[in-house]
Order: C-alpha cells, then structure tokens, then sequence
C-alpha cells in the first residue's frame, strides 16, 4: 500500500489494485497496482506487448480484468463496458482511431448519445463543438466525412469525443504515432490545458521523450508487470530505458559507408489512388550500392505508395524505375523479385506473411518459384524445411520450431522471420518498411545490426520509417516525404527533430529533391 | 484468429463425429414433429446403408458422386472462393460426356471412355470458369453468380433435353442409351466374373478414379507449387499479392479444376450408372457436396469419410422413405443442411469446448 | 389502344413481381448494413412461403399465414444471428446451410402433414389475400385511361403490394433519420466505434437481422398466399439471391434498391410473354432459355458492368473484443 500514499495524500482519481488478465497462454497483465493523481498527466511506458494496451483497455471497461479491481475517486467499480465507464467520466482515445469514417464529425460525435432525440444531441454536439473551438482552438467542421480529414484532424474528433462524453479521466493511446512533431507539441499543450482544468490523463506510449516532456508520473510495464512508479521530474531517460528492457540498451553501431555505383534510380514516379487523388506526385531519388537510404515523414504521406510502387505491387502512373541500369518500370513484382529486389513489408501480418501457415510455408513466400525450392513438379518440400529451419538459427528465432504456425511468434519473432526470408536472397536492393514496428528491444537491436551487415555486405537498402530516430540511427542519407512528394533531403547529422518537424510539416519544402 | 492446435483425432475425427450426432440430434426433432419415432428411424436408416452388400454399393455409390462434389467445394475454398455451383457444373459436366457417347455410338471402350472423361471435366470446368473470370477480373460476388449459374444450367439442359437432345419417339425429356462400349464396367458383374457374388448395386469403376481424384487434389494443394500459391492466396490476398502470386490465376486456376471435378460426377452417374442422359440427373449431389467439404475439414481424407458418412445417408435415406412412408427422401438434405451448420458456421461452439479438454 | 393496354399489364405485373423482391432486398438491406451477410434471404422467402401456406390452409385465415410466415423466417434469421453473432461463425456457410435446410424442410413436412408430395394444399379464395379495389373504381372504369390508371396499375393489387410500397420510405426514414439507422449503419462500417461508443454490437445486428427476418418473411408469405395459392415445391427460384443481387446493385440503399428491383421484375415480366413469341432476328426462343433471362441479367450486373459498388466496410467480418 505504501507506493500509493507517496504520491498524494489525495484520493486518486483512478487506483489499479492488483489487475490481472490472460490471452490464452499470453498473461497480458500481472497483478498491477497503480494509482493516477487526480488534475496529473500520468505516463505508462513500456515495450510493445508489455501489457499497456490491456490495462487501458480494461479501464475504458472494454476488456475485463480477470482479477483485480479498479478504484474512480476511492470507490471500487466495475466495468462490464465502456458504456459504464463514460457514465463514470472515462473518456480514451484508441491507438486505431474508433471513428466510421463514412460519417460527418457531427454523427461520430452522437453516435453513443442514448438519452435524447436526434435533434437535441445534434444540437448539444454543435455547443461542444463550439466551446471547444473557443477554449482550447480545437475547431472542426462539423459537417466533414471523416474519411476526408487529415490524421491529425481525425485524433482532433476523437478527443472531441471523450470531451463530448464528460470525460474528466482521459486515456490517450499512443497518440503521437500519427503526428508530426509540431502536431505532437499541439497535442501536448492541449493535455496541459486539460490538467489545468482539473483533469486526470493517462498518456500510454513507448516514446521516452514524450514521458519526460509533458508526465508528472510515469508508470514502467515490463512483461505484463509494474517495474516501477516514479515522479517524472526526478528520474532520467537513461533510467527509464533500463526499466524498460530491464538491461543498458546497447549503443548503435555507426561507420560511415562506401557507397559504390547506383543500384536504384527512381524518375518522377507517380501513383494515383483509385479515387483520382495524387498519393505519390514525381518522386525521384537514386540508392547506390552499401547504401542505407531513409524515407522521414508521418504515415500517409506516400511513403507505402513508394515502396508499393518499387517492389511492382502498385501500377505507377507515370515515371521511370531503373535497378542495376535496367528498366524495370513495366515489371511487376514476381518479375522485380527475380532481379534482385527484396522487400521487407511495412505491415508483416498483412502483407508479410501468412499467418495460419506454418513458419516453413511462411518462409517460402515471394520465393516458390526460386528454382532452388522446386523439382520440375513438386516443391522440394525438405529442402525448405531445412533453410527455414537454418533461418530460425542464424537469426534466433524462437521457438525454433518451423512447424509452428505463423501467427503463434511474437511480433519480434515474426519480423525476424520475414527479414531472414528477403535478406538471405542476398538482394540487390533491399526495400524496408517499419522494419521494428510492434517488435520488442532485442529484436530491434538485431535487425538494425543485420540491416547494416547487409548494408556492408553491398547492398542498396531503401528504409521507411516513422521512427525518427531509427531513420538517424541507420541511415546514410535522408529523404523527407509530405503530402506524397519528396520534399528535402538531409544527412543524419543536419537531421535534428526541429528540421525534420518542419519538412514533415510540409513547411520550407525545398523544391530540389535530389539532383539527377 | 489463430487458433489452438488439437490433437489429430480430435480435430479430424472426434469433432466432426460431434457435429453429426448434433445434426442427427436437430433432425431427430424434425422426425418427431411429423409424428415418427426418431430411433426407429435412424436404425431403418442405418441399415439400408450398410446392412448387406447391396446396400454397401448403394452408399459407395452416391459416396463416388459426394468425393467428387466435396473436392470441387474443397479445391476453390483452398484458394477462397466458396463454389456453389457444384450442381450446374455437374449439369455441364454429363453434357460434355453424352456428346462424346452419342457423337461416338460405333467406338470402342478406349476411345470412348477416355473423351467422355476428358469431356465431363472440360465441360464442368468451363461453366466454373465464367464466374470465375468475373470473380477474378470485376470482383463478382461469386457465391451469386455461382447459384445463377446453377439456374441457367437446368436452364440450358432443360432446353436442350426437351428439344434438341431427346431421343427420337420419346417422350420422357433424355437422351438414347448409349452404346455399351461407353459403359463404364459396374463393379457387381465385375466381381461376379472374378467368382464373388454381391448384391446388385450401381456401384462402377468411377469410385476408384474418386480414390486417384482425392489423392490428385492432396497432391497438388500440399506438394506443388501451383497448390501453394492457391493456399496462400486464400489464406491472405495481401500477402499473395505481395509474394508475386496472381491472384486472377489462382481463382481461375482452382474454381475451374473444383468445377472440372464437379463434371466428374457425371463419370458415376451418366456413364456409370444410367448410360443416357437424364433431366436432372445431378439431383442435389452438388450442395451436397457443401456439406461434405465442410465436414470433412476441406481435407482430401476428411473429404473421403465425410462422403461414405453422405452415401450411407442417402441409401439409407431411401430405404427409410420406402420404410416409412411419411419421411421423405428430403430428410437427408434436412440433416444436410444442418451438418453445414453445426460443422461449419457453429463451428467454434464445439471447437471451444474441445480446445479446453484437449489443447 | 390493344397496345396500350398490353404495356399496363405488364407494368402492372412489373409492380406484382417486383413486391416480394422489394420486401425481401430491404431485408438483406437492413442485415448487410449492420455487416452480416444475408445469403439465406432464399431460405427464409421459402420457409416463410410454406409457414404461410400451411397456417393459412389449417386456420383458413391468411392474417395468421402471414403471421406464421413472418415468425417461421425470423426463427430462420435467429439461427443465422446466433452462429454469425453470438458464435461469430462464417456468415457465407451459415446462410448455405439455411438456404439447403430450407430446400429440405418443407418436403418433408407436407408431406407428413398434408400427404402430398412437396405442395400444400390449394388455398381457397379467403385464404388469401385478395387484390384490393381502390376507392372510386367504379367511376374510373368510364374511361380507359382512368380505368388502366386507377384499377390497373394503382389498384388491383393484394394488401402486400402495398406493404411493399410502403416499406421503402419507411426503411429509409429509419435508415436515416433515426437514431436506431444511425447506429445501424455506423455498425456495419466499424463496429468497434459503435462498441467503445458503449453500445451493444450484438444487440443491434440482432435486432438487424430480426427485422431482415420480419420482412423475408411477408416476402415468402406474399408467394404463397397472395401471389399464389398454396406451397409448392422451390416456389422462390431463386428470387432470393434475386433480392440480394438487387440489394448490391441498389448500393445498398433503398431507393436505388428499389428500382433494381423493378428491372429484375420487369424482366420477369417480360419473359412470360418472350416465350413462344417471334423477335425479329433471332426468330423463336426457346421457352427453357428466356426463363433464365432474370439469371443472366443478375450475372450481368454483378459483373459491375453498370456500375461498382462499395460495401459496408465491415462486411462479413465477425466482430468480437479481443478475449
């Protein structure tokens, strides 16, 4: 009992008192006890998978604990739905936003309106809208289909929402994932606002940074249990990333490359969606051989059209791709696999892999025509099994049981199965996406040391990434992408968040991207 | 949704024994409710399946139509397509091997049967492969356009047994009776000649070519290339597509050899066992086949026990409604559909429990 | 003039045709946009068909056919709900197995209750339902316009026509304008929206389908009991699957879905008087091949060549909190 008392003699706005929760043989949640001062921003960090997703979740009354009890101004509650928690003042804005996005922003925000006609909800929805506008600038349109607001807006709506609600307790879920560092700052100096006005904020992330700008506590999960509750201001990012992964994180690997002749040439390559718009508007860049190559930018601003585009998934509209001098502009991705282009999925489960196959039947995708993997009519079924199976060794995948399904790894183990797949075709050029997106420390270590080897060993790599500082960290040179164009190129060196920021933004877009 | 592994037999062999004591459970219901002791009728059931020799070639019999119709759900499923036409394609495919018998009336055996083969599956192929283009090349739903295949196949066969096919001074819509060199040999006479005496039964050399046909579908969906690409890309489009598989093909490529094996059917009925064509020859064998798939776990094995299952329920069907007059011969399409619904949508309710025992 | 009146008749029968489908396409409407798919409207337009006949030929009152009718396709959508909803089972399997389940049945029972092979009996004239005389008929009928008009085209037809009629706008009030179409339609784009908005998923695509039920249900009756006069055998053909390819190409929406409706019907209607009648050149078609028209009109639209649509977003997906 005595953590809790430390922090405030007040009644905590939220206490945790000993939640539990299992996913079948995934113990998501181990006894976890914390408590939120009521008017503080409150941080819960840990690695992806630790478990802070689920303890959300199960405060918004969307998941239930198996064990354990929640706490709202000192009196114990339980919540069979978010229905129960909205009527105790929670209010959550979820990592994949809960907005249908045929409707307006006015019929999002009454759609959990139960006690009133149509008619009057709309009406009370607009006096939200505009006391919102008034006190903290959060203007929206009411009558905007959601499906056509930017990311930034569409986050806008929802913390409208949990605002609409009542929401005095407000639960953010990695909310900086999809925003530009101005919008983040945006973001930031509105919880302020909130907290000020005597709201409690719990701000779930991974991001260290964010805990040490804006949190007065800050909560560490590690594996499914609290690490340690500590005041913010007293503690260190250096002491909270050992929390983290439980060891010093190794410091990143850096020698400059060599880079040798051009591998990739890319001429004002175009891609339009099915509706008409321009996602990708005359992109043109060139990677050279043991060259890493970032993509910066927010998701949605062209980056997976690109990549779609140069690994033949997506028709350009127009432009010219070139690999080793060839053009290859009119192949499509069976054809590009066959000149040496690997392609490491931005989303492994969607694209990447399939995950009710087995890992065998995994590790073969993209190259069962190989003629390596094929007798003239049946696959050389052994013989997959035993690369596969050499894979699971040299990148320490476990279990390392080929047979497993797919699905049953963990996301660090997946993603080291799909690299191992496209790195050991020993590629010409290597396309990345997210390569460390919901994986855990030590397998982000590993594959950014795999991607430099690989780097080393020759190859050209093409490495998108919302991570800004992966994108630092790996990358020889850096392209900045915004509203589908690339607008500005850097080194690592010129790359602070500031520069990066404004690009992202779209701001001072330097017209030349990069001379042919 | 990943799902926990089961033991083998609990996942192949106590589940779907499970979902069909459920499904005789809801029918007995329906055998009560028109006033029949349930018990009684079950066991009439049983043992006109399987009580003698005649009975047991009856149920291979229909199990022959019910392996072929189950792979032709089975095979496209693989590649995530739900074939519904397995009675149009049918339809087509006894089309296809009556013009080869009557175009051919003087050929001998080896010519004849192996066209008539080669047309069955052509044909059946064929009718699948309209909606397999659309589905491929518009995104046509294909589970309707797969049914309104169906319509105008009985349609077409309609048309064409009433006024174009009909043997002449007949007036019963089907065609003549074909010459006997495009019989195919019946396995009673067969026997008979080898010194073994059974019951007479339809039951012909189709059943074994069944055999080769399941073993075919195994082959190509878990040992070849081609079979991976329709798994893969049944299992996740995305990632298909991502791993240079065309989807286009792969649609195409397993809703025509699914309706290929549907025109098979017409190798056990038309010249195995009528040697004419008949209006309405497929008699539902085709949605049987549903049932049959998804009983049988879309497995080429599974698909094999679930259509003897399915063949000693229609000879016994057929015993019961001369047995009991008032339950008619439909009661087999009752339990039917109600082995689809306990084996493949309430799937989970049984598969819940059993994951708590078992894994 | 013969002309005229040949083209009343067949609009007339347009609007005779076009009644169940539009009855049972609104439907599927309501359960496809709560994100279920509704392949079984087949199932229940032919189990209510029998309920309808059987209750009516027993009672001799076509009030408590429909009633049977409505109540035997709701059971038929509870059992879709339970698997698809409550047991997030394949929602294309489920409706397979209802739709042969509902092939079988009704076989099995007339003949057990009625010793006829597959039929109900005959209903007589009071079994059914009748079709309506508008008011002033009689005045109409002076002049031939008036008469063709009034008593023809308006009038003249049973009750359900008129539900049918009315069921369109009132779909789309509902769909629309009320707070129950708003969480409808909301559902079957993001259910998880609708369920951390503290509402029901279950609860609202249960009552979608209860009503999708409800109005497969008049849909069947109306074929056995209005249309009809009596149960027979695969009475539907397929206009189930009609329905629901209607339901597509309307976009989902009532208005539009209303008028595929009317096309597939006026194809219907057309093909009656195809057969047996000379087109100049292609000469005779054979009766068996026009009857297939509304089927090879169906694959045609479906292929999109009039048109692509998008579906509710969440379609055919099963919803449920990760557990």
């Amino acid at each position: 009992m005595g953590m809790w008392d430390c922090m405030t003699l007040e009644t905590p706005a939220v206490a945790f008192v000993g939640i539990d929760k299992r996913f079948g043989a995934v113990h998501a949640n181990r006894d976890i006890s914390l408590t939120l001062a009521k008017g503080s921003i409150h941080g819960l960090i840990g690695e992806n998978g630790a478990g802070k997703s689920t303890l959300a979740n199960i405060l918004y009354g969307y998941l239930s604990p198996d064990r354990g009890e929640i706490r709202i101004d000192g009196q114990p509650r339980r919540f069979s739905n978010p229905s129960e928690a909205i009527a105790a003042g929670i209010g959550m804005v979820h990592q994949h936003f809960m907005l249908v996005e045929t409707f307006t922003v006015l019929e999002n925000l009454i759609l959990g309106d139960g006690s009133r006609s149509l008619r009057e909800a709309k009406a009370s929805a607009l006096a939200t809208l505009a006391r919102l506008a008034k006190d903290h600038d959060l203007g929206v349109d009411p009558e905007a289909v959601v499906a056509t607001l930017p990311v930034g807006l569409r986050q806008r709506v929802e913390i409208i929402k949990a605002l609409h609600r009542g929401a005095q307790i407000l639960i953010l879920d990695e909310p900086t994932a999809v925003l530009t560092p101005a919008e983040a700052e945006g973001l930031f100096t509105l919880l302020r606002a909130l907290k000020a006005e005597g709201r409690t904020v719990l701000l779930v992330t991974h991001k260290l940074k964010e805990i040490m700008a804006i949190t007065d506590h800050v909560t560490v999960l590690r594996q499914g249990a609290v690490v340690g509750t500590v005041e913010t201001r007293s503690s260190s990012p250096a002491e909270l990333a050992e929390l983290m992964i439980g060891r010093k994180p190794s410091p990143p690997r850096r020698e400059l490359s060599a880079p040798g002749g051009a591998v990739l040439e890319v001429r004002n390559l175009r891609v339009t969606g099915g509706d008409g718009r321009t996602l990708l508007r005359d992109a043109s860049l060139s990677v050279h051989a043991g060259e890493i190559v970032g993509i910066a930018g927010v998701a949605g601003n062209g980056q997976s059209e690109l990549l779609g585009a140069l690994a033949g998934l997506l028709r350009p509209g127009g432009g010219k791709v070139a690999l080793l001098g060839q053009d290859i502009t009119r192949l499509d991705g069976r054809e590009r696999r066959g000149l040496g282009i690997g392609h490491i999925p931005e989303d492994r489960l969607r694209d990447g892999m399939i995950a009710d196959m087995s890992a065998t039947e995994t590790g073969l995708l993209g190259r069962q025509h190989e003629p390596r993997f094929n007798r003239p009519l049946l696959l050389r079924r052994g013989f997959v099994l035993e690369t596969v199976t050499g894979w699971m060794r040299d990148y320490d995948i476990r279990p390392p049981d080929p047979g497993r399904a797919s699905a049953s790894f963990s996301g660090g183990n997946q993603q080291k199965l799909v690299c191992a797949r496209e790195m050991e075709r020993k590629p010409a050029l290597l396309l990345v996406g997210q390569p460390t997106r919901g994986v855990d420390i030590g397998a982000i270590e590993f594959i950014h040391d795999r991607l430099l080897r690989l780097r080393d060993a020759g190859a050209a790599i093409l490495l998108v990434s919302v991570e800004l500082d992966e994108i630092r960290a790996l990358s020889d040179r850096i392209l900045v992408m915004a509203g589908g164009s690339i607008v500005g190129e850097l080194s690592p060196q010129e790359a602070s968040d500031r520069t990066l920021g404004l690009l992202m933004a779209g701001m001072e877009a330097k017209p030349g991207t990069e001379a042919a | 949704m990943t799902r926990a592994k089961l033991p083998a037999w609990v996942d192949y062999g106590l589940a779907p024994l499970l979902t069909l004591a459920a499904a005789l459970g809801a029918s007995s219901l329906a055998i009560l409710a028109i006033g029949e002791n349930p018990w009684a009728a079950l066991s009439t059931l049983a043992g006109g399946a399987v009580g003698d020799t005649s009975g047991i070639g009856y149920t291979l019999y229909y199990a022959t139509n019910f392996v072929f119709a189950g792979l032709a759900v089975a095979l496209p499923f693989h590649g995530g397509s739900f074939n519904i036409g397995g009675e149009g394609q049918a339809y087509l495919g006894g089309l296809g091997a009556a013009l080869v018998c009557l175009a051919l009336p003087a050929a001998s055996w080896w010519l004849v049967l192996p066209l008539a083969f080669i047309a069955a599956f052509a044909f059946g192929a064929g009718w699948a492969f309209v909606p397999a283009w659309l589905k491929a090349t518009r995104d046509s739903h294909v589970v309707i356009t797969t049914i309104m295949f169906n319509l105008i196949a009985s349609a077409l066969m309609a048309y064409l047994l009433v006024n174009v096919l009909i043997a002449p001074g007949q007036s019963a819509p089907e065609t003549v009776t074909f010459a006997e060199s495009a019989w195919l040999p019946q396995v009673t006479p067969l026997l008979a000649s080898m010194g073994i005496e059974i019951g007479p039964s339809p039951l012909n050399l189709s059943f074994p070519v069944a055999i080769l046909a399941s073993f075919g579908v195994w082959l190509l969906l878990w040992r070849t290339r081609w079979g991976y690409e329709i798994r893969a890309a049944g299992l996740n489009e995305n990632a298909a597509a991502y791993g240079g598989i065309s989807l286009a093909r792969t649609t195409i490529l397993s809703l025509c050899l699914g309706g290929g094996l549907a025109g098979l059917v017409a190798l056990n009925e038309v010249l195995g066992a009528q040697h004419r064509l008949l209006l309405g020859f497929p008699g539902g064998y085709g949605f049987a086949g549903i049932a049959v798939a998804l009983m049988g776990r879309n497995h080429p094995v599974g698909i094999f026990l679930a259509a003897l299952l399915f063949g000693a329920l229609y000879q016994g069907g057929t015993e019961l409604s001369f047995d009991m007059p008032d339950v008619t011969r439909e009661i087999v399409v009752v339990i039917e559909g109600l082995v689809i619904l306990f084996c493949g949508a309430l799937e989970s309710l049984f598969r819940k429990r059993l994951e708590a025992i078992f894994a | 003039m013969d002309e005229l009146v040949q083209f009343v008749s067949i609009l007339s029968a347009t609007i005779r045709l076009a009644a169940p489908l539009v009855l049972a396409a609104l439907g599927g409407l309501f359960a496809e946009r709560s994100g279920v798919i509704d392949i079984a409207i087949e199932a229940k337009m032919l189990a209510a068909a029998f309920a309808a006949a059987s209750a009516a030929s027993v009672t001799g009152s076509p009030w408590i056919g429909l009633l049977a009718g409505i109540a035997a396709a709701v059971a038929l959508a509870l059992i879709h709900a339970y698997a698809c909803v409550s047991h997030q089972g394949n929602q294309v399997v489920s409706g397979m197995a209802l739709n042969i389940l509902a092939a079988g049945l009704p076989p099995v029972l007339a003949t057990a209750w009625f010793h006829q092979s597959g039929n109900t009996p005959a209903l007589p004239s009071e079994a059914r339902f009748p079709a309506l005389d508008l008011p002033f008929s009689a005045l109409a009928e002076t002049w031939l316009w008036l008469d063709l008009l009034w008593n023809r085209l308006i009038g003249g037809h049973n009750l359900l026509v008129y539900v049918a009629a009315a069921a369109v706008p009132l779909a789309a009030f509902v769909l629309y304008r009320t707070r129950f179409g708003l969480r409808l339609r909301a559902v079957g784009e993001n259910p998880a929206a609708v369920d951390t908005a503290g509402i029901s998923v279950v609860r609202l695509r249960y009552q979608a389908l209860i009503i999708g039920g409800a109005l497969s249900g008049v849909a069947g009756a109306y074929l056995s009991i209005a249309q009809g006069a009596g149960f027979t055998r695969d009475m539907s053909a397929g206009r189930g699957f009609l329905a629901l390819a209607a339901l597509i190409f309307g976009r989902w929406r009532p208005v539009p879905t209303l008028l595929a409706c009317l096309l597939f019907a006026w194809v219907d209607a057309i093909q009656t008087r195809l057969q047996g009648v000379e087109i100049p050149v292609i000469g005779f078609v054979p009766v068996q091949l026009v009857s297939a028209l509304p089927y090879i009109v169906t694959v045609l639209l479906l292929a999109g060549w009039v048109g692509k649509a998008k579906p509710p977003r969440t379609i055919g997906l099963p919803y449920g909190r990760p557990r």
